[in-house]
């Protein structure tokens, strides 16, 4: 006998349409249109701390974690708890139907977001209709290969977070919208439960020339969150994430074992101009034209999306400290946002000599970023 | 090279790498992205393009989504680097 018995259709309704052209990627866009639908600002909850990654081993970059193609849809506890004050993550578990009661919340002063994967479609699909009718979107996650709104559809692969808004048995279909505008998706109605089922179970073979071929199934996984009714923004973790956006970028911290801040950004410099001797092979123009292009972009957004975080905690922050950080904010987003531009044009025009110009927006980045986060130091040490 | 010559090529290079939008010709003021769906990966490319097609480099300064945003505004920028071509003392 199953544990919940479904009705034949349920949708949630009044589901905000989230987008932000500063979010972080899809999971960020959907976990903040349902903060938004409980009544909490994913601008403050999903702030993450400043910070800048590199490593010249692998040259993966990244904010708070490194941007790298993974085989697994699974991730530990300690590699998804680097970049959020507000909120924890359990490490990505199996779902378990037979034990499942309730979630169980760690903390009362964060938001929980819990990962779950189950191979068992129908698993799968009896939790989201559970979850629907607790009157809660779901947070899916699909290959757009298999998403018929898509430009991706039947010609590419990737995984892609939706939001599920409900179900009709009687229609075979899902209520579902993907208002992701950075990927160009932009679908709100109804899909075939099939095409879905077959998104959500994916193998999702990717190929490319920094990772080779390989293939990340989807698992069917899904994102729960849940908060404690006490639960509050406090300016003490406010501060907290300006103190440690000082400590990640003056080097002061590591993460995960790994050196952040501006020394990463030189060593990144100094490996860039390194490569002016390096032939342009597939490998290279791959790195410059997607990769760095990519992940350069996300790095610009993180910055529009600091300076968004602290103009919604301006009650807690002196106007002068929130005015010349946020023009500083917005000159090294427009920068990371320039370099993302010259590393593409690096690699399609195949013009090794662009990696000066690269540098230089690289320079003035570290620049302008020294000095709000000087600012924001002076402030979190009075 | 006229204006108008400079704004053609330009409209046929938009047309050749649009998403959509583009039966009906291209607006000159009209959004790339909202109205043809040139994200700014197609825009770099584009602007690679006419680097080649015009003899001419874009400052990598300017390289952002903002600056060329319509094709009028390509066409502007591609005007005046040619008339400083012809301008500079040889």
């Amino acid at each position: 006998m199953p544990r919940f018995e479904a009705a034949p259709k349920g949708s949630v309704l009044n589901v905000p349409r989230y987008f932000e052209p500063f979010v972080n990627d899809c999971f960020h866009n959907a976990y903040a249109t349902v903060l938004l639908h409980m009544g909490l600002d994913p601008h403050i909850i999903l702030a993450d701390y400043l910070s800048f990654l590199y490593d010249p081993q692998t040259e993966y970059i990244g904010v708070n974690y490194f941007h790298r193609y993974s085989t697994s849809v699974e991730f530990t506890e300690e590699e998804l708890n680097t970049s959020l004050e507000f909120v924890y993550q359990p490490g990505t578990k199996v779902f378990e139907p037979s034990s499942f009661t309730q979630t169980n919340l760690r903390y009362q002063d964060k938001v929980q977001i819990n990962m779950y994967i189950h191979e068992d479609q129908e698993v799968a699909t009896s939790r989201l209709k559970e979850l629907i009718s607790d009157r809660q979107p779901v947070i899916a996650v699909v290959d757009l290969y298999h998403m018929p709104y898509h430009r991706a559809y039947q010609k590419e692969h990737g995984l892609h977070c939706v939001v599920i808004t409900g179900y009709d048995e009687a229609e075979g279909c899902y209520e579902l919208f993907d208002r992701y505008t950075l990927s160009s998706s932009d679908f709100d109605g109804k899909l075939p439960m099939n095409e879905v089922h077959a998104g959500r179970s994916s193998n999702n073979p990717v190929s490319n020339p920094m990772a080779g071929d390989f293939q990340r199934p989807i698992r069917n996984l899904w994102m729960e969150i849940n908060v404690a009714p006490q639960f509050q923004i406090t300016e003490a973790k406010i501060r907290s994430i300006l103190a440690e956006s000082c400590r990640r970028m003056y080097g002061e911290t590591k993460i995960l074992g790994h050196d952040c801040g501006f020394s990463r950004l030189e060593a990144l410099r100094g490996r860039l101009q390194s490569k002016k001797a390096t032939s342009l092979d597939d490998y290279h123009l791959y790195l410059y034209k997607t990769y760095y292009n990519m992940f350069f972009k996300y790095i610009a957004r993180s910055r529009q999306r600091f300076k968004a975080f602290i103009n919604k905690v301006q009650d807690y922050l002196p106007e002068n400290l929130i005015a010349e950080s946020s023009q500083l904010l917005t000159d090294s987003a427009k920068h990371w946002d320039i370099a993302a531009n010259v590393s593409l044009k690096l690699g399609i025009a195949k013009k090794i000599e662009l990696i000066d110009d690269l540098d230089r927006h690289l320079q003035s980045i570290s620049n302008v970023e020294r000095q709000a986060i000087d600012k924001f130091y002076a402030f979190c040490g009075k | 090279m006229q204006r108008q010559e400079i704004e053609m090529k330009v409209c046929e290079s938009i047309k050749g790498i649009s998403q959509f939008g583009a039966e009906e010709g291209i607006g000159l003021e009209k959004d790339l992205r909202e109205n043809y769906g040139i994200d700014s990966i197609a825009l770099v490319t584009l602007l690679v393009e006419l680097e080649g097609s015009f003899g001419i480099t874009f400052d990598s300064s300017m390289l952002t989504y903002d600056n060329f945003s319509t094709a009028g505004a390509i066409a502007e920028y591609i005007s005046k680097q040619l008339e400083a071509a012809t301008n500079a003392p040889v």
